[in-house]
């Protein structure tokens, strides 16, 4: 038996959510009933609601604490947003100097960070050359889709 | 360095590496075509996940795939369970007792639930929301079990003479091609299934463990984008990354 799983429909009422400062939605049809929560000024964790058939136990969102001001960053022209749910980390091992710093210059392309999903560490890179201004995860956090990681100015 | 043909792989062998999948990487970002195995009968700094170094002596397989697949660039989390089916159908078929292997999420190799083999993939993306490449390291604990702290590690020794590193790389290899195929024909679908026929049953119990965070409950199967879910409470969630530990007592 497997579970019913829609993630396209979980991440979409998640962009919903981000978009619009609400702070929960549910949907309920034939198929089951999906309810998305977000603890306001938090950022989601690497964990995310899953839909269960109408007659299947209660379902609830997990929320981690959060960077502060994540919430905010996302609209800013310079944000790196998230492509994808996982940890994020900023350093090729850890130990080793971080990818970018504050204040540095990048190249279009250039690595900012890792994004792990699945034992999968996927390259963040820059969209264009700038100036990264700030870095808005910590090493080892868990990041949500969409959820801005690095400004670049 | 030697260099051979596996099908449509180009093995590339090094009798000294400091990381199988360094050397991939480069040669992935230098352009290299999708198809090159790298191998190297030891590794000087070969990676394990979480920041550990994998044990690296001579006559266990250290090997890094390239490929260049289609797909949405957060899809690469996908090839990381693949590559766990892969790498246990080929491990399987050396076995009296095959039952013995299981897959622990996202992709480690267990025989009797001790680490047999792991898995770790790089992934860039190419700009425009797609892969550029991956690169899917693997290590498997052919003549030795390393000493590892804290860690149960096994070996296939114990069953007779342990493949040569580059027979074991060979029938990976073909297993990566068999389910690369299916993943192109069907989807995800089939790989999950195949991962499940190998994981703990449902309900098993487990915890995952996210930084200092751990969240303990019942096996619920795997998401349709390779997540672990996991029913705690009246929930079911699902987890992107964690470190699983299964739990006494399931």
């Amino acid at each position: 038996m497997t579970l019913p799983f829609d993630a396209e429909a979980v991440r979409a009422l998640a962009t919903i959510l981000a978009d619009t400062g609400l702070s929960e939605i549910e949907i309920e049809g034939k198929e089951g009933r999906i309810r998305v929560v977000r603890t306001l000024h938090a950022a989601p964790a690497a964990v995310t609601t899953v839909a269960l058939p109408a007659a299947g136990p209660a379902i609830a969102a997990a929320a981690a604490p959060p960077p502060p001001e994540a919430a905010d960053e996302s609209a800013h022209p310079g944000a790196v947003l998230s492509p994808m749910v996982g940890i994020a980390y900023l350093s090729p091992e850890p130990g080793a100097a971080t990818f970018v710093t504050p204040g540095q210059t990048v190249t279009a392309g250039q690595t900012l960070l890792l994004i792990e999903a699945m034992k999968t560490f996927n390259q963040i890179k820059a969209p264009k050359a700038g100036t990264v201004t700030r870095i808005l995860v910590a090493a080892g956090a868990p990041v949500e889709y969409g959820q801005p990681l690095v400004i670049l100015d | 360095m030697s260099r051979a043909a596996a099908g449509a792989w180009r093995l590339m062998s090094f009798e000294t590496l400091g990381s199988t999948s360094d050397h991939c990487r480069a040669c992935a970002e230098a352009g290299e075509p999708d198809g090159l195995a790298v191998l190297a009968g030891q590794q000087t700094g070969g990676r394990g996940s979480h920041g550990r170094a994998w044990a690296s002596p001579a006559g266990n397989l250290y090997c890094s795939v390239l490929m260049r697949p289609k797909g949405a660039a957060r899809e690469g989390g996908l090839w990381s369970l693949l590559a766990g089916v892969a790498v246990a159908e080929a491990v399987a078929a050396l076995l009296p007792d095959p039952v013995r292997l299981s897959l622990k999420w996202p992709n480690d190799l267990l025989l009797d639930g001790c680490k047999l083999a792991g898995i770790l993939v790089d992934s860039s993306p190419d700009g425009a929301g797609g892969l550029a490449w991956l690169v899917i390291g693997i290590g498997v604990n052919l003549a030795h079990a390393p000493d590892v702290p804290g860690r149960r590690t096994a070996c296939l020794a114990p069953f007779g003479p342990p493949p040569a590193p580059e027979a074991m790389a060979r029938a990976i290899l073909a297993r990566l091609d068999a389910w690369r195929a299916i993943q192109a024909a069907e989807g995800f679908a089939p790989v999950r299934a195949a991962f499940l026929a190998r994981a703990p049953r449902l309900g098993t119990r487990m915890a995952v463990r996210i930084g200092d965070t751990e969240t303990a409950g019942n096996f619920a199967g795997l998401g349709e984008d390779g997540s672990l879910l996991l029913e705690a409470g009246a929930r079911v969630r699902a987890f992107a990354a964690g470190e699983v530990r299964l739990l006494a007592g399931a």
